[in-house]
Parts: C-alpha cells; sequence; structure tokens
C-alpha cells in the first residue's frame, strides 16, 4: 500500500474512532439532532404541503370532472384524443347546446350535455329519484335512450323520472334527476338548466345544424408529465377556436384560492428551512467551539493541517449521510402523523406527494449543512497547536466569507423551496432591514441599558451589565431571537390575513344563486317573492350585453392583438351594466366615481374595470365604443376599478352613469342565498317567472369553502409545527451561552451572590433581550409584510398593528420563560464542581 | 538534540509590541534533562513552546536534531512534532470524551501504530492505573489523570519529552509522585527532558537548571 493510501486508511479509521467517542461523549449529538430535525422538519413539512397542494388540485380537477380540459367552439380532432391515449391519458368528451325539452304537459329551454361513456373522469354525478334529495354517485352519464334533469327543469316541465321527454327528433326516457354535477361551475351567463343524455342519442336529436352554438369539451386525466406534453404538442393548432384549460384555472375563486394558499404553504416551508438552517449552524459552531482543545492536542501529536480538516469533514459527512437518511424517514413518519391528525377535516384519502417532495428535505439538509456546518469545521484547521499551552492564543471562527456563502445558501434554499423570486427577495430584504435595525438597536439599548443600570436594584444592574459585558454574544443571540420572533409573527400575519380575508368573501350565507333575464316591471314582485320566503337577495342590476368596437375611434382589434392577454373576452360580447354605486367589493385605482346618476346634463360615462382596460391599453379620459343590439354607444372612461371577482356578488367589466334604455335590451339580474332546505323554492321560482334564468352556484361554493377549510386547516399545522421549531432553535441558540453563564454564576455564588438575585438577574438579562428582539423583529415583519402581501399574495399592504405592542412584550415572555427554563441549573449546580471544571 | 540561537518573540498589544522572549540562545543534548524555572510571566512556557515547535519565533533560529523548525510552515512541524516530540501538561489535557486508555492510545493512532492498544495498555500498567483503563478523566483524581498524561507522552516513544509545569496543579505529595514517575520514565526511555516548574525540587531533579527572567535566560551553574 502506498504512503498516501495508508495515510488515508489511518485518517479514516481515526475519524471513525473519533467520532464513536465523541457521540458517546455527546459532543456529536447536538449537531446530528439539530441536522436530523431540519431534515425531517423540512421533509414532513414539504411532503404535508405536496399533498395537500395535489389533494386541492385534485379537488379542483374534480370541479373540472378532469385534470385538463380543451374547450371551444369547434371540436378537437380525433388525432388529439389517439395521441392522449398514446401518451396513458384517459379521455372522455362532451357536447353542450341549447334546446327546448318537451314533455306532454309542457316545454323548457334546456342546456342539454351529451356525454361519452368515460365522462366524469374525475369525481362523480349525483343522481336521485326525486328532486333535491340527497343522490348516489355514479361515475358515467346516462346510457343511450336516456335523459337526465337537474330537479329545476323537472319542476318547470312537470314531469317525474320514467316520463318521455323529446329533445329535438329524439325521445327519450326521463330516468333520473341530477343532483349534483362535478363540472357545473365550468360556464357561468347563458345557463339553462341542465339537461344530460347520452353522445350517441346527439345524432337522433338533429339538433346539431351547421351554424348551431355548440360548445365542445375533450376532459383529459392522468399523469401532469403527460398533459404537458400533450398541451405542447397542440398549442399551436389551438387556434382562435379552442382553449386549454387546466385544472386551477377552471374557476376564478378557486384558483385566486389555491394560487394564496399554495403561496402561504411555500413561505411556511421556505421559514421552515430557514429554521433548520439556522439550528444546524447554532449546533455546529458550538461543536466546533468545543473542539479547540482537541485540535490543539491532535496538532501537538503531529497531526497535519489539511489532516485536520479531512478528519472533521469526514465526520461531518457521516454525520450529514445519517441526518439526511434518518431525518428523511423521520419527516416521512411526521407527516403520516400530520395527516392522522388532521384525517376528519381532510375528507377522503389526500392524493400523494409528488417525488421532488421526497428529496426537498434531503437537499435542505445537504446544503445546510455544506454552508454553515462546513466552514466553522474547516476553521479548526487554524488552531495553532501552543493554544495547549495558552487558551488566549485561540483565534474565533468568524470568516467573512463564510458568512456570504451562508447567505448565498439560504437564499438559493429558499428560492429552491419557493420557485419564487419575489417570495425570497421579500425576506432578503426583511433580513437585511432586521440587521440593519439589530446593529443601531443593539448599540443604543445596551448602552443605554447601562446607563439606567445605576439606578435600579443590584438584580437589574447585574441583569443589564450583563448585557453589556456580554454585547457580542447578546448581539448574536438578540439576533437569533429577532429572526424568529420574525419569522414567527410573519406566518401569524400572513395566515391571519389569508384566513380572514377568505372568511370575508365567504361568509355563511353568502349568495349561492343568480337569477337574470329579469324585465323591469317584473322587479316588484321578484322582490316580494323573496321577502316573503325571506330569501336574502342583492340589490337588482340592470344588464345588457355589447361588444367593444374601438377606443378613441382606433379599431379595438388592433390593440386586443397588442395588449390584450385573454383576447378572446374582447371578441365575444360582455355584460354592461349601470349603477349609481360602486359595488363594495369594488376598489377605484384611478379617476373618480360619478357624483349623480342618470343625471340628463352630465354625457355618458363609464367606470371600466382593470384588466379589462389594461387589454386595451385604456386610461381615464378614453372613449370606448361598444355595440349594443346593433346600434353604436360611445362614453369617456372616468374611473378604473380593481374588482374581487371571488366575492361571488354580481360584478361587471363596464359600469355605465346612466340608465341604459329599452332599445338596448337591458334585463335585470340579482344574486340570493338559499339554504338547502329551501331548494323546492327555485321550482316555485321557475314556475312563476318561468323566463328566468337561474344560475346554482351552491354547490361551486361548498367546493371552494372545502378547499379553504383544508387550507386553514393545514396553515394552522404547519404553523404550529414552524413555532415547535422556531423554539427549539431557540433552546439551541440558549444553550450554547450556557458554559459561559454557569461558570459566571459560580463565581458570584462563591462571592456571596443569591440563588435568587442570580435568578433575577438571568430573567431580567432574558426578559431585556427578548423586549430588544420583538422590536427588531417588528421592523422585519412589516418590512416582509409590505413585499409580501402587495407582491405575491396580490392583497393590500396592512400593517398588523396589534403587533406592534404584542411582539416586544411576547418576545420578552418567550425569551425570558424559553431561557430561563434552559439556563436554570446555572443557579442550582454546586459552585465548587463547575470551578472545578 | 535542540538548539535556539538568538531567538527573540514579541507579541501586538494595545498601544504597541510586547517583548516576550529576547536573544535566547540554548543548546540541549540529547538524554539532558533540563529545567527553566522562573516567576510567572517571565516568558517560560512561550519558550517551551517555541522550543517544541508549537509556534514560530518573531526572530531567530530553532533546530530540533539539526532541522531548522523555525523557517517550516505549520505542515512540515506537525511532521518534526510527530517524529521527535511528546507533551506533559499542567492542565493534563487529557480528553473528557475518551477513557484513560483511549487517551493514551490517541497519538499512537494519530501516527497510525497498529500496537496502539497494546502499548498503550503496557503503559497503563507503568503508571500504576491498569484498573482504571475504562475510566473517564472526570472519575480521575488529578494525579490520576496526570499519570495518565505521563502514559500517554511516554507512549508515543518520542525522543524529547516537553513538560508544561507538570506537578502545578497538584497538592506536595501527589507532586512528588509524579516527580518521581516522570524521572523514572524518563530514565527508563532514555528520552531528553525539557520541563518548565515553579517546584524547586522538580528543578533539583533535573541536570541543568535555566531561569527565565525578563525574556532572557540565564544558567545556573552546579
Amino acid at each position: 500500500m502506498s504512503q498516501h493510501s495508508r495515510v488515508s486508511v489511518n485518517l479514516l479509521l481515526l475519524a471513525f474512532k473519533l467520532m464513536l467517542r465523541d457521540w458517546r461523549g455527546g459532543g456529536l449529538s447536538l449537531l446530528l439532532l439539530s441536522s436530523l430535525l431540519a431534515v425531517a422538519t423540512v421533509s414532513s413539512i414539504s411532503l404535508f404541503n405536496s399533498r395537500i397542494h395535489n389533494s386541492i388540485y385534485h379537488e379542483a380537477a374534480v370541479f373540472m370532472a378532469a385534470d385538463a380540459s380543451v374547450l371551444g367552439s369547434l371540436p378537437a380532432p380525433p388525432a388529439w384524443g389517439e395521441r392522449a391515449t398514446e401518451l396513458g391519458l384517459r379521455t372522455a368528451s362532451s357536447v353542450d347546446f341549447s334546446s327546448m325539452v318537451f314533455s306532454d304537459t309542457g316545454m323548457a329551454l334546456a342546456q342539454v350535455k351529451a356525454v361519452t361513456p368515460d365522462f366524469p373522469l374525475l369525481g362523480a354525478l349525483e343522481i336521485s329519484q326525486q328532486g333535491w334529495q340527497a343522490g348516489k354517485a355514479v361515475q358515467h352519464g346516462p346510457a343511450p335512450g336516456e335523459l337526465w334533469l337537474a330537479p329545476r327543469l323537472a319542476a318547470a316541465l312537470g314531469v317525474e323520472p320514467g316520463a318521455m321527454l323529446a329533445v329535438g327528433e329524439a325521445e327519450l326516457l326521463f330516468s333520473a334527476l341530477i343532483q349534483r354535477e362535478p363540472d357545473q361551475g365550468q360556464s357561468f351567463f347563458g345557463v339553462a338548466p341542465r339537461a344530460m343524455m347520452a353522445m350517441a342519442d346527439v345524432e337522433a336529436t338533429e339538433v346539431i345544424q351547421q351554424g348551431s352554438r355548440i360548445n365542445y369539451n375533450l376532459m383529459l386525466a392522468g399523469d401532469q408529465t403527460a398533459l404537458a406534453d400533450l398541451k405542447a404538442s397542440v398549442a399551436s393548432e389551438l387556434g382562435p377556436h379552442r382553449r386549454w384549460l387546466a385544472a386551477d384555472q377552471s374557476n376564478r375563486s378557486v384558483s385566486q384560492a389555491l394560487a394564496r394558499a399554495e403561496k402561504f404553504l411555500l413561505l411556511a416551508g421556505s421559514l421552515g428551512v430557514l429554521l433548520g438552517c439556522a439550528a444546524i449552524a447554532l449546533a455546529a459552531r458550538r461543536y466546533a467551539l468545543a473542539q479547540f482543545k482537541t485540535v490543539a492536542l491532535l496538532k501537538t501529536f503531529g497531526l497535519k493541517p489539511a489532516h485536520i480538516s479531512a478528519l472533521f469533514m469526514l465526520m461531518l459527512a457521516a454525520v450529514a449521510l445519517v441526518a439526511m437518511l434518518l431525518g428523511s424517514l423521520f419527516g416521512w413518519a411526521m407527516h403520516w402523523l400530520i395527516l392522522a391528525a388532521l384525517k376528519d377535516l381532510i375528507q377522503g384519502e389526500a392524493a400523494p406527494p409528488s417525488w421532488s417532495a421526497y428529496g426537498t428535505g434531503l437537499v435542505t439538509g445537504f446544503v445546510a449543512l455544506a454552508a454553515f456546518a462546513a466552514p466553522p469545521i474547516l476553521a479548526l484547521r487554524k488552531i495553532s497547536p501552543a493554544t495547549v499551552l495558552n487558551s488566549a492564543l485561540a483565534t474565533g471562527l468568524g470568516n467573512r466569507a463564510a458568512l456570504v456563502i451562508a447567505s448565498l445558501a439560504v437564499l438559493l434554499l429558499i428560492y429552491f423551496y419557493s420557485g419564487d423570486v419575489q417570495l425570497t427577495l421579500a425576506l432578503l430584504i426583511a433580513a437585511l432591514g432586521a440587521l440593519l435595525m439589530l446593529w443601531l438597536l443593539s448599540s443604543l439599548l445596551i448602552k443605554s441599558s447601562q446607563l439606567a443600570a445605576a439606578r435600579l436594584g443590584s438584580g437589574w444592574r447585574l441583569g443589564l451589565n450583563n448585557l453589556q459585558r456580554h454585547r457580542h454574544m447578546n448581539a448574536t443571540q438578540m439576533g437569533v431571537f429577532a429572526s424568529l420572533l420574525m419569522l414567527i409573527a410573519l406566518l401569524f400575519s400572513v395566515r391571519t390575513e389569508l384566513i380572514n380575508k377568505w372568511q370575508a368573501q365567504l361568509p355563511e350565507r353568502a349568495a349561492n344563486h343568480f337569477v337574470f333575464n329579469m324585465q323591469a316591471e317584473q322587479l316588484p314582485e321578484v322582490q316580494g317573492f323573496f321577502d316573503t320566503n325571506g330569501i336574502d337577495y342583492s340589490p337588482f342590476y340592470p344588464m345588457t350585453r355589447g361588444r367593444i368596437v374601438a377606443v378613441n375611434g382606433v379599431d379595438a382589434k388592433e390593440l386586443v392583438l397588442q395588449y390584450a392577454e385573454q383576447k378572446a373576452r374582447y371578441e365575444r360580447e360582455v355584460n354592461l351594466t349601470s349603477s349609481a354605486e360602486m359595488g363594495a367589493d369594488n376598489t377605484l385605482i384611478s379617476g373618480r366615481w360619478w357624483s349623480s346618476f342618470d343625471d340628463k346634463n352630465e354625457p355618458l360615462l363609464i367606470s371600466v374595470e382593470k384588466d379589462y382596460a389594461d387589454g386595451l391599453d385604456a386610461k381615464v379620459g378614453d372613449v370606448l365604443s361598444f355595440t349594443l343590439a346593433g346600434q353604436e354607444l360611445s362614453a369617456s372612461i372616468a374611473s378604473v376599478r380593481e374588482v374581487k371577482w371571488d366575492s361571488m356578488n354580481p360584478n361587471f367589466f363596464v359600469i355605465f352613469n346612466k340608465k341604459l334604455g329599452p332599445q338596448y335590451g337591458a334585463n335585470w339580474l340579482s344574486s340570493f342565498y338559499l339554504d338547502k332546505a329551501d331548494k323546492p323554492l327555485l321550482a316555485q321560482l321557475s314556475r312563476k317567472f318561468p323566463t328566468f334564468t337561474v344560475i346554482e352556484l351552491d354547490q361551486t361554493i361548498n367546493q371552494l369553502r372545502s378547499i379553504v377549510a383544508k387550507i386553514s386547516q393545514a396553515i394552522e399545522f404547519i404553523f404550529i409545527l414552524i413555532l415547535l421549531s422556531g423554539i427549539l432553535v431557540l433552546i439551541a441558540s440558549i444553550q450554547a451561552s450556557l458554559d459561559l453563564r454557569l461558570k459566571e454564576s459560580a463565581i458570584l455564588r462563591s462571592l456571596g451572590a443569591s440563588k435568587n438575585l442570580l435568578r433575577s438577574t438571568l430573567l431580567i438579562e432574558f426578559s431585556v433581550l427578548g423586549f430588544c428582539a420583538g422590536v427588531l423583529a417588528l421592523v422585519g415583519n412589516e418590512l416582509a409584510l409590505f413585499f409580501l402581501q402587495s407582491r405575491s399574495f396580490s392583497m393590500a399592504y396592512s400593517p398588523f398593528y396589534m403587533l406592534w405592542l404584542v411582539l416586544p412584550l411576547a418576545g420578552a415572555l418567550l425569551i425570558a420563560t424559553v431561557g430561563w427554563l434552559s439556563t436554570r441549573k446555572v443557579v442550582k449546580v454546586a459552585p465548587m464542581s463547575v470551578l472545578r471544571g | 538534540m535542540i538548539k535556539a540561537s538568538d531567538v527573540s518573540h514579541s507579541v501586538a498589544v494595545h498601544g504597541g509590541q510586547l517583548q516576550i522572549l529576547k536573544n535566547i540562545n540554548l543548546d540541549i543534548h540529547k538524554g539532558e534533562t533540563v529545567a527553566i524555572v522562573g516567576a510567572s510571566g517571565s516568558g517560560k512556557t512561550t519558550l517551551l513552546g517555541m522550543l517544541a515547535g508549537l509556534d514560530v519565533p518573531s526572530s531567530g533560529e530553532l533546530t530540533i536534531n539539526n532541522t531548522s523548525i523555525s523557517a517550516l510552515d505549520e505542515e512540515a512541524r506537525s511532521t518534526i512534532r510527530r517524529d521527535y516530540v511528546a507533551f506533559v501538561f499542567q492542565n493534563f489535557q487529557l480528553l473528557e470524551s475518551l477513557t484513560a486508555l483511549e487517551n493514551i492510545m490517541l497519538p499512537l493512532e494519530v501516527k497510525g501504530d497498529k500496537q496502539a492498544e497494546k502499548k498503550a495498555a503496557s503503559y497503563l500498567e507503568r503508571v500504576g492505573l491498569k484498573l482504571r483503563a475504562q475510566h473517564y478523566p472526570r472519575q480521575l483524581s488529578g494525579g490520576e489523570q496526570q499519570r495518565i498524561a505521563l502514559a500517554r507522552a511516554f507512549a508515543c516513544e518520542a525522543p524529547i519529552i516537553f513538560a508544561d509545569e507538570p506537578t502545578g496543579n497538584l497538592d506536595a505529595e501527589t507532586g512528588a509522585l509524579i516527580t518521581e514517575l516522570l524521572f523514572s520514565m524518563n530514565a527508563e526511555s532514555d528520552t531528553t527532558l525539557v520541563l518548565v516548574t515553579h517546584s524547586a525540587e522538580l528543578a533539583e531533579r533535573c541536570q541543568r537548571q535555566l531561569t527565565m527572567h525578563a525574556g532572557q535566560l540565564s544558567e545556573h551553574c552546579r
């Protein structure tokens, strides 16, 4: 064996022996435990997040009865279905068209949906034999020759299951009532009650003719990669008549809720990553500091600096391997515990996590150990062997380059975890802001406490003098405490804001039905119907359909081609209304709302929704021209608004300041809340006002509430997990100063200080540290909130005033409690045993 | 064996430089026992560290076995230490996480000695602590710990033993025991012994006595 190989083998053996002995002595255990916990925490949060994400997206997909759809006014070419099958995807098709349905006693307009046998691909239909009753779930549509009706349609036709009905030229047996349809919420306006039939019967109806308005839907379900492949291969052929719709885009309210939830879960996970890194950094530093004597001794035995590095890096590699493997295993077990704890709230099986979630903890552990543990351990090679004779010769482990590397590693990890540049930058800015404040505040507070100490009792004097004496250690600890408090406060602020926002937008009795096609002369009667039956309803809005044709005389098509992301919106008619008041869920962004309504002396003005205006590059003062009922109408933009589309209230892209006359064919709409028990009232409404169109959104809203409930619970649980991780890091940080405190306490007690004095000194020191840390955390929290709320969560920045008082006080209480519990042995241990070493 | 030529050393302190060693000249031959005595702060321990290659002087030359160590980098000096030098410290410097036997084995393991355990056991027996092999330093008295330290130093079978106040932390009786053990093992191993001490009794046992005063070295003639 060569000399080099012999040295390598020797080093390996030595590393193994030292590691076992160190482990036995407890030296390595804190580092291993911190690394293990960091990997386990990040793994469990990552796996849990992934499951929740997939479950929620699965629910959104069920909402759409598929993972993705190709929708349009033209059918998808058969080759696309074949390609989908080749990729391992399941497919189903549907065709939507309006048609009259005839019974022996009446007729009604229906929105007919013809489906292939595989429909629905996801979720289930619920059918029953009686109106508005709980149905049984089925995963198929009607058989050929059969027709299923929405209860409202059956009531309008005056029929019960078993009756023969006619759709076009086809005679079909009415065999069941549809209680729930998975993709009901797809289309919003212009929907008559549902009739469902088999695709095989469509030809027999002879309803579909050239020029008929038909909506075709090719539904797809399966592996996300396969879906992405299919989308890429058909994207260029979609054209203006078809569009690809993914599950998370199927409903604007759902997609907004999903997007925010996703960001929050990512934020929580990122903070978990940060805490994991902090735990590893603290433990590694403590371990390295404890190795000074060992390294100096080994050098006196003739071990070279390069071999010192190799020795300790081997040990670190072994720790990393064990931490990553065991940590991933524990993380996997922990996430199952979380799921078990939430099983009553997460209905049904949680979707499996994505494969990448398994690797997140591993990557985090590896990067954190490399960036935070390796530098102080590598710095050990610089320890002079003369330290064995004179410990004053020992240099610190500080290394500016290592600090920069560690900071970059943290940013990289957060970006890797969240994939969100804005979130990463927000946390970076918050950290920098807090660090700046730390530098200013720690000097100021410690100096001023020194001045105050002279006037106070001995406990306060000792406590505050300790702050000054250990200013470097305290500044570090203050930074650690402040970071932890800031992270926890941030999570709390964002969580509370999100949950409050969701609950505000979906109050218990939020409108779950829309009614339109009402004529002005019918409104009092409708109002009377609602009032008599105790139904909550929103104001009535006039509505007409119109299409944009020009902006300041320029053809709208040119502008749309240049500026608009959703071009289809401008090619078809949109709903226009007029109103004296701006809706409560609208926010004025520019311009002014009109002071008088329907004033003949005022020019015709409009208020335009922001996205709609952006798509035309239109602003306040521009003149938009519409074609309504074959007539052209122009109006100047008075204001631009932001609309909360997920508020479930009627909202419009364009609002006029004057009533639109009868020549424009306006009808009226409103929304109302109907309890499940009151659903039969819909039949009464339909019979009383057969020309009205009612959209039943209760299923959509229930779906949304279910998603929000799941997300809220997940957020609560992760918040607790992060809080626990934070407390562990806090304890590790305080433990790092334990040796010094033990020695000082022993000396003070040998000089006659009582246990009470020492106890109060410790409590005062930790309380003041915690208070200062709370102030720092406040600064960082508000900075981060500003960026996160406005950029990542699309919410208006709102300072969390409650935290301005609570955070410093909570910081003082938390740090004092944890600090005291972690260091109370300082007053219990016999001074002699400490002084003897 | 060990030679110092015009060795001086100063360190930076607040306000300037503090000279610890001034023009030290010294020649120690193989097999000699040399005591360096002097008041606290006279520079004895600093000189010991320089002679052993633990640190480099600001100026002058140090040689061990005709190899100039003051010009070498830390990597090369570590090789010299591995081959020529062993230590006994005032604070024993045993590793708390290792048993008595493992502490003695450590320098042998660093050298890759395959007989480390056997040799360590034999030296443990030599110092009369065979039955304490599996005990940790915290379970041993000061005297017992220093005996382990002696066993560790002599187990290295290095030609030169440096001892820094080997009885400094011990009571008189224990100190006498350690002194006896140190010199008997030294005689058995035929090692060169250089020690720093405040103890007149320990200094008397050495063949040569050197006195450090204000950074300068003088020899006490017998």
